[in-house]
């Protein structure tokens, strides 16, 4: 006999028929078995329209009662439905608590229990049905749920869809299937399957919850299932995490709350809003202070304000902390962000913190070039045929040596044409975040790539210099950087630079900026005069950098360096000398102190057979004639010394700032290379009249000799205070002329010394050869005087060294130009040498397939028309490496060595030289010389004469014309020239006596003024009272000096009777007679002629500076060419 | 005099009013100074099979009430319509036991004007309601959703019915409800109709008398299982019955008993493993009657019982001894008393009147020939209501008997030979000499009552009923005791 009561549960008497029975309670309740359920099929048997709220209270009270983890089944993690309620309920307070962070997604409405109700009940028939009938619960169920003690409910929609709202019996609570987030917390989005117990969220949310439930009034009479869930929640902390425990115990709980935001209502500060009356929502707003993220930047430099996180785009599963919790691996970072950085909120998180992402650090395209970067000078990867495609945002947090050092940035190619940039960025935990972005061909991906994560390769040609490729924190620096490229008609990815340094992210303004090709090849040439690490390319809107590496230049312990200067009529020259280190040498760059670097390396043979690279070189070619070339010296194509010559920008106006390399420079490519036709070539420098172009393109000439010499230092870490520059003038210049060189070598010394003038010495041309000789020849210069002869392009200058110093100095326009120019009313299709040669050359450059060369040749010619232009492209070719590689032997010297009829033309020069010499030195009354000294360019023209070494036939010449003119035979003279006369001047700088005084070298000068009738010297200075005049030159002066010419005459053809100068030189008979024919037409006309230059240069007022003796000469060498040449066979 | 308006809501709410009249036709009565039964069948689901049985057995209950006149055992309770309460000739009221909740057709969304609603109740909606509940369709009840119910069943109190009720109710006079926690309608109804009932509102007649009233309740957690074919397909998810049932009596605990709001709650429910063809309501709900459902309306009377004693209470129903298939014995005493001499003498009636009416015709006694007849039985009385009424109630004891669990007192197949062997466990002892089982037994004592001229001012139907009654009386205190 068993008894039954018809029930479900397990509790309560067994009786018969209808007894009185248990209370219904929770126990009772629990009792009835069910399948717990898995969340989604929520029983909605509850007969309330507010059913919600209470399947949720009852939730947080069975959770709370059981397992708050909801691990129930044999170890199976498997949550009921009150775990999934609760775990909801948790995630929409959550949300409240972060409301600001997510208050874009996020949209909170009030439903007023009296403003929303009465709107029910005057509304239509079912609207007013529905209100009544929530009044009615609200009002029978008021004290269970709480619905007398709130105001509003607050329902919350995650965009614009209704997720939750406050509950006023549980707090908060989820609506029915709420649509999964995006937002998370730690590893925890909201709303998914996952479900989290309290314990295990975010801190300041359980201390948030805690400190309410210590702190609200009757908290647990209101809300006695969400305070046994915290009770457990509590209870389980102190296992879980001790730390949180103890916190929570000594947590000011009232100060905790009040250190929290409201969350408002429609932003309304004044709407705090209230779950019931004294239970006020909070959220915590994160003082961006006090992340301290694993993932913070770890920048080299110094920032300002809060440090932003690197976060990862591909998935990172590892243990790093984000905020506040770990970082999920799940969470998606865009990468790219277009918010400034200041406005980002963090992702998934929300909070408002900087962060960084790939973008920010890795451009859109990057460049491809034809050719692999040289990595000596520049920062390469992988390929090394890739600019970088590195924002300028990189270097606020890193410097370019941390890109060099710690590898940061790496490339590899990918099949099809693709390339991988990996790019990784330092984090505070000492690891690294890695970008991966893959750059594809332009083809393949278009011009429209929209996916942020992937990039386009644009392939770009063109060549890039960098002038000079040291740095220094010591001097100042003057940069050049050329670009050249191929100018396609409306393309409009032309190149664009710009400059940064490591420094600072704004980028470095420029001094000067100029295009000097413009088509078809374009260059570009840009003066900076700050130290920068980055070039910025931009190639139409693509932009990415190049990383120069510098020679550091640390110097000014280091040698000592000293230049001389010698800026000469057709050719300047430089020497130096490292204080310690042996003997002189003419300037060079070698392969150590390469001044300029390319960002393409020299190619090798493989390379040369390709278009492309051709193409680069090409390119490279207009920017070493416009800036330099890697070598300079001995076997290189451009070496010492070398044309006076400035390029220019054709369209360069210098009434604008014009600077050196930008719009003008040093032709060294001048008779070597073809001079290109956007440059316009200017030989006339140390001559021409004193005017702002002039001036200014001298000043530019110097300084970029200068510019060379302190680069030298720079490169071999010399001691740049050290420097001493010793530069020459001319005696014969004009004061006004010379005071205006000093003022432009001192200014140029200075803007590239950037120091006083200490280090910048200056000695007259003419005592510089004679100082050398007496070093280096072992030259007798105690008894009798010597005479130093240098005899240049315009000039010839001449000093006699007697009594141990420099005794008297003479200066003349009669050199080289006197021989091969067009004298004073020539030109270059009368002149005698280039009719008889250029023809000839022409045939020999043409033969030997030498187009470039003829090129040059023709130009000059045709274009500059200038017959001493051409005579020293004729000379030149004897040393042109190009030639000279190819084994062709075009010796112009030799060619004039063989021609017997020009040969007078060169004896009657140095014979009429020697003549003027004499003649002074008996007026001043000195003994003949013992040693006649030769150097400068033009003296190169005795070997014509004489290729014997020791120079015997001239030696008796000299020796009979000093005879002659002293009347004596006792003359003994010893000759010395050089084969390099021109160096001679710049070596001689470096053996000057220290103790010389060259301030009053102006009561040096003197000249015999050439008058056979009245034998005078006079002093060049023009205090002298009786010194002559301008215009005191008349008729009867002229005819002085032309009978002294005359008398010249005399002695030479009596000379070669003695000598005979048929056997002694090869003179042609025919040439001797053609003189003696001609030799006296015209010289009066001929002194006119050179006055009237001279007077060009001063006024009638001012005393005569030179010999009018060799006017008639100059005018009749030229002629006598002319008429030799037209009277050949 | 009392009325006790007896509130049935949803296929249960029927199917316990069923019982109950059936209770009511076969003698059982009302104690406490009550008389008169009001019933009021709550359920949108107007097709509803079980509800129009119901309602028609109720309508026959009346039509024999008023024929044969009062205090009589069989069928002595008054039942009565609203409409039947007041004397005003309300139009729109159905003078049947149905109150009409308009609704049906509409979904949920539809009848609170979901979209033209404001944002902000709009939003509260959204936060309280799933999509599913917005679109359910009410045409076929709640479906398991109470929480939609608890607003569309509100509408009751808009009714003119509700209104008659208010009108209608006397102090005294008390409520009962009846509804399962575990389904829609009833789950919804009864909460809501207590908070209503309990509501003071100025604007409804009574509602002050009503709100102090007794009222109680009985409540059915599950008892029956839907066929577990085809499960995943319907919305009706017995295996959800359960946990429903559980957070709606978590609800009630707080909702209604912690504040009393309820003078007697009866609640009852089985592990059956009975399973109930599913029908998604309509006319296809026609769930056959079970023993738990007489249970409930037992409740009925212990309530009226109990009133004015002041206890609040919780009760439950217990048997004396457990088997699959319950006899009279089985049950606790109480019951026992209660229902098995009623119940068995309208049983006997009801076999008698099929079994041995030939025998009576053909008996020529006083009772055929003098009162009740041939033609008596070609009657509308007999033909319309009281042999229908006893088919209904052969019905619903054959039902009983065939659910799980299996409520079978009686034997079948008796003929009108051994008519007397009916309840099991007492067959008369008979020998060859004298069977007692004999219906002929039952046909002299008619015969003698007819002759002793008792009821002879009664109208027929009276004299039908009353004759029967004293005769059956006898016979089944001699089975029984």
């Amino acid at each position: 006999m068993t008894k039954k009561v018809f029930r479900i549960h397990n509790e309560g008497a067994l009786n018969h028929d209808w007894f009185s029975s248990t209370e219904i309670n929770s126990n009772l309740i629990d009792s009835i078995p069910t399948d717990s359920g898995d969340g989604k099929k929520l029983p909605t048997s509850i007969p309330s329209p507010f059913a919600r709220i209470d399947l949720v209270r009852t939730a947080f009270l069975k959770v709370a009662d059981g397992d708050l983890e909801g691990l129930e089944r044999n170890g199976k993690a498997t949550a009921t439905d009150n775990h999934k309620l609760v775990s909801d309920a948790l995630d929409i307070g959550q949300i409240l608590f972060n409301y600001d962070k997510h208050k874009n997604d996020l949209q909170l409405i009030a439903w007023d229990k009296k403003d929303s109700l009465t709107k029910l009940l005057n509304g239509n028939a079912k609207q007013k049905h529905l209100g009544k009938t929530l009044q009615l619960f609200l009002e029978q169920d008021r004290t269970q749920y709480n619905f007398n003690q709130f105001d509003k409910i607050y329902i919350l929609k995650y965009k614009y869809k209704i997720i939750g709202g406050t509950s006023p019996r549980t707090l908060f609570f989820a609506a029915p299937n709420p649509e999964e987030t995006q937002i998370s917390f730690g590893q925890d989005m909201m709303l998914d399957d996952q479900l989290l117990p309290l314990y295990r969220r975010n801190k300041e949310y359980i201390k948030y919850l805690y400190s309410l439930s210590k702190t609200v009034n009757n908290f647990n009479e209101n809300f006695p299932e969400f305070n046994s869930y915290l009770i457990q929640t509590i209870s389980k902390l102190r296992s879980y995490d001790v730390q949180q425990h103890k916190e929570l115990q000594d947590l000011d709980c009232n100060a905790y709350l009040t250190s929290l935001s409201d969350v408002v209502f429609n932003d309304n500060t004044g709407s705090p809003i209230n779950v019931i009356g004294g239970v006020p929502l909070k959220q915590f707003v994160i003082n961006p202070g006090d992340i301290n993220s694993d993932f913070a930047i770890k920048t080299t430099k110094q920032i300002t304000g809060y440090i932003p996180l690197v976060l990862p785009i591909e998935p990172l599963n590892l243990r790093y902390k984000y905020t506040e919790d770990q970082w999920d691996v799940n969470t998606e970072v865009p990468a790219e962000d277009n918010r400034s950085l200041e406005t980002r909120t963090l992702p998934a998180q929300g909070d408002k913190y900087p962060y960084l992402t790939m973008n920010d650090f890795l451009t859109d395209s990057i460049v491809k070039l034809p050719y692999e970067i040289d990595s000596n000078n520049f920062i390469t990867v992988g390929s090394k045929k890739y600019l970088l495609p590195i924002k300028e945002e990189f270097f606020k947090y890193f410097s370019v040596e941390d890109i060099a050092n710690k590898g940061l940035i790496q490339t590899s190619d990918l099949a099809g044409g693709s390339v991988e940039v990996r790019l990784d960025i330092p984090i505070k935990n000492g690891n690294r975040i890695t970008y991966k972005k893959i750059y594809f061909p332009r083809k393949t991906v278009g011009n429209q790539n929209k996916d942020p994560k992937k990039g386009v390769i644009i392939e770009k040609s063109f060549a890039l210099s960098l002038y000079p490729r040291v740095k220094s924190s010591e001097t100042p620096i003057s940069y050049s950087v050329g670009i050249a490229e191929l100018s396609i008609p409306n393309n409009n990815e032309l190149l664009e630079t710009k400059f940064y340094n490591s420094v600072s992210t704004q980028s470095i303004p420029f001094s000067h900026k100029a295009k000097r090709a413009i088509s078809p090849i374009q260059t570009e040439q840009t003066i900076i005069e700050e130290r920068f690490d980055i070039i910025q390319v931009t190639v139409g809107t693509v932009k990415n950098i190049i990383i120069p590496i510098w020679i550091d230049y640390t110097g000014n312990t280091g040698d000592s360096y000293e230049f001389t200067i010698d800026f000469g009529t057709t050719n300047s020259h430089i020497e130096y000398k490292i204080d310690g280190q042996g003997a002189e040498k003419a300037f060079d760059i070698t392969k150590n102190d390469e001044q300029i670097s390319f960002l393409m390396p020299t190619p090798n043979e493989l390379q040369l057979r390709l278009d492309e690279i051709q193409d680069v070189l090409d390119l490279e070619t207009h920017l070493t004639q416009e800036v330099l070339s890697r070598h300079f010296g001995d076997g290189e194509i451009r070496n010492a010394p070398f044309r006076t010559c400035l390029v220019q920008n054709a369209d360069i106006n210098f009434a604008q700032p014009t600077n050196i390399l930008t719009h003008t420079n040093i032709g060294f490519d001048y008779e070597k290379r073809n001079i290109r036709g956007y440059l316009k070539i200017f030989t006339d420098l140390k001559w021409a009249n004193v005017k702002e172009n002039n001036v200014k393109r001298v000043e530019q000439y110097i300084e970029q000799m200068l510019v060379l010499c302190k680069n030298k230092v720079l490169m071999n870490n010399g001691n740049l205070k050290n420097t001493k520059i010793t530069w020459f003038y001319p005696v014969s210049m004009t004061t006004y002329r010379l005071n205006s060189f000093r003022s432009i070598w001192s200014k140029m010394f200075e803007k590239t010394f950037g120091k006083g003038s200490d280090g910048l010495l200056c000695y007259p041309e003419s005592i510089a050869p004679f100082y050398y000789y007496k070093a280096n020849e072992n030259i007798n210069t105690h008894a009798k005087p010597s005479v130093s002869i240098d005899i240049g392009g315009g000039t010839s200058d001449v000093m006699i060294f007697s009594d141990g110093e420099p005794n008297l100095i003479t200066s003349f326009k009669f050199a080289g130009n006197s021989i091969f120019g067009d004298g004073f009313n020539g030109n270059i299709r009368t002149n005698g040498f280039v009719q008889k040669f250029y023809e000839r050359f022409q045939d020999q450059l043409s033969q030997n397939d030498l187009l470039a060369e003829k090129l040059i040749l023709d130009k000059i010619y045709n274009e500059n028309a200038s017959s001493v232009d051409l005579v020293n492209f004729l000379f030149s070719l004897k040393n042109n490496k190009i030639l000279n590689d190819k084994k062709i032997d075009l010796d112009f010297s030799r060619m004039l060595n063989d021609d017997n009829d020009l040969k007078i033309i060169f004896l009657l020069f140095y014979s009429s030289i020697v003549y003027h010499i004499a003649e002074m030195m008996k007026i001043k009354g000195m003994e003949a010389p013992r040693n006649i000294l030769f150097s400068g360019t033009g003296s190169k023209t005795l070997s014509i004469l004489d290729s014997d070494n020791k120079l015997g036939s001239l030696k008796k010449l000299f020796e009979a014309i000093f005879n002659e003119v002293y009347q004596d035979t006792t003359s003994k003279i010893k000759l010395k020239a050089s084969v390099n006369p021109k160096q001679i001047t710049c070596k001689g700088g470096f053996y000057i006596d220290a103790n010389l005084n060259i301030n009053n070298h102006n009561d040096l000068v003197e000249f015999n003024v050439g008058n056979l009738r009245d034998q005078k010297i006079q002093k060049r200075t023009q205090a002298h009272a009786d010194a002559l005049k301008n215009n005191n030159i008349d008729k009867t002066f002229r005819e002085g000096v032309v009978e002294n010419v005359e008398n010249f005459y005399d002695l030479f053809l009596k000379l070669n009777k003695s000598l005979n100068f048929k056997d002694e030189f090869g003179v042609s008979i025919s040439s001797l007679r053609i003189f003696d024919e001609i030799k006296s037409d015209d010289l009066d006309n001929f002194v006119m002629a050179g006055l009237e230059v001279e007077n060009q240069d001063s006024n009638e007022e001012e005393s005569l500076s030179e010999t009018l003796f060799f006017y008639p000469l100059i005018g009749k060498l030229n002629e006598l060419a002319t008429t030799i040449n037209e009277n050949k066979e | 005099m009392a009325k006790l308006y007896v509130f049935g809501i949803g296929g249960t709410g029927s199917r316990v009013i069923k019982a109950l009249t059936m209770l009511l036709a076969s003698g059982v009565k009302l104690s406490n100074g009550f008389d008169t039964i009001v019933p009021i069948i709550i359920d949108p689901d107007t097709a509803n099979g079980d509800l129009n049985k119901t309602a028609d057995i109720l309508f026959k209950y009346q039509n024999i009430y008023n024929d044969v006149g009062t205090d009589n055992s069989f069928f002595g309770t008054k039942i009565s319509t609203l409409c039947q309460l007041t004397d005003n000739n309300v139009s729109n009221i159905s003078n049947n036991f149905k109150f009409n909740v308009d609704g049906s057709g509409q979904k949920f969304g539809e009848s609170i004007d979901y979209n033209g609603l404001d944002d902000e109740n709009k939003a509260l909606i959204d936060l309280l309601f799933s999509k599913e509940n917005l679109d359910a369709d009410m045409t076929v009840g709640f479906k398991g959703n109470p929480n939609i119910g608890s607003i569309v069943l509100n509408k009751i109190v808009d009714s003119g019915e509700y209104r008659e009720f208010t009108n209608s109710f006397n102090e005294g006079d008390a409520i009962f409800i009846i509804s399962s926690i575990f389904g829609g309608t009833g789950a919804s109804g009864f909460p809501l109709l207590l908070k209503n009932l309990r509501q003071v509102d100025p604007n409804v007649i009574n509602s002050n008398i009503i709100s102090e009233s007794n009222i109680g309740a009985v409540s059915y957690l599950p008892y029956f299982k839907v066929s577990e074919q085809h499960e995943g397909e319907r919305t009706i998810d017995s295996s959800t019955f359960f946990s429903k049932a559980k957070a709606a009596l978590s609800y009630y605990e707080h909702a209604i008993f912690e504040n009393k709001s309820i003078d007697a709650f009866y609640h009852l429910g089985d592990n059956s493993d009975n399973n109930m063809p599913y029908a998604e309501g309509k006319g296809e709900q026609k769930n056959n009657a079970h023993f738990l459902e007489m249970a409930g309306a037992l409740a009925i009377f212990d309530f009226v019982d109990s009133i004015n004693k002041g206890d609040y209470s919780i009760k439950e129903f217990g048997i004396e001894e457990y088997h699959k298939i319950l006899r009279f014995d089985n049950l606790g005493a109480n019951t026992k008393q209660k229902i098995s001499r009623p119940l068995s003498k309208l049983s006997l009636l009801q076999r008698f009147l099929e079994k041995s009416m030939n025998p009576l015709l053909n008996s020529r006694g006083n009772f055929t020939r003098k009162i009740i007849t041939e033609k008596f039985y070609k009657q509308d009385f007999y033909e319309d209501n009281f042999s229908k009424f006893m088919n209904y109630f052969n019905e619903w004891l054959n039902e009983m008997e065939n659910n799980d669990i299996s409520f079978a007192p009686f034997h079948n197949n008796q003929d009108h030979d051994k008519i007397m062997n009916f309840i099991i466990g007492r067959e008369p002892t008979s020998n060859i000499f004298s069977n007692k089982a004999k219906g002929d037994i039952i046909i002299k004592g008619l015969d003698k009552e007819a002759h002793s001229g008792v009821f002879d001012n009664e109208e027929t139907a009276a004299q039908f009923l009353k004759i029967f009654d004293t005769v059956l009386e006898k016979e089944i205190n001699k089975i029984l005791n």
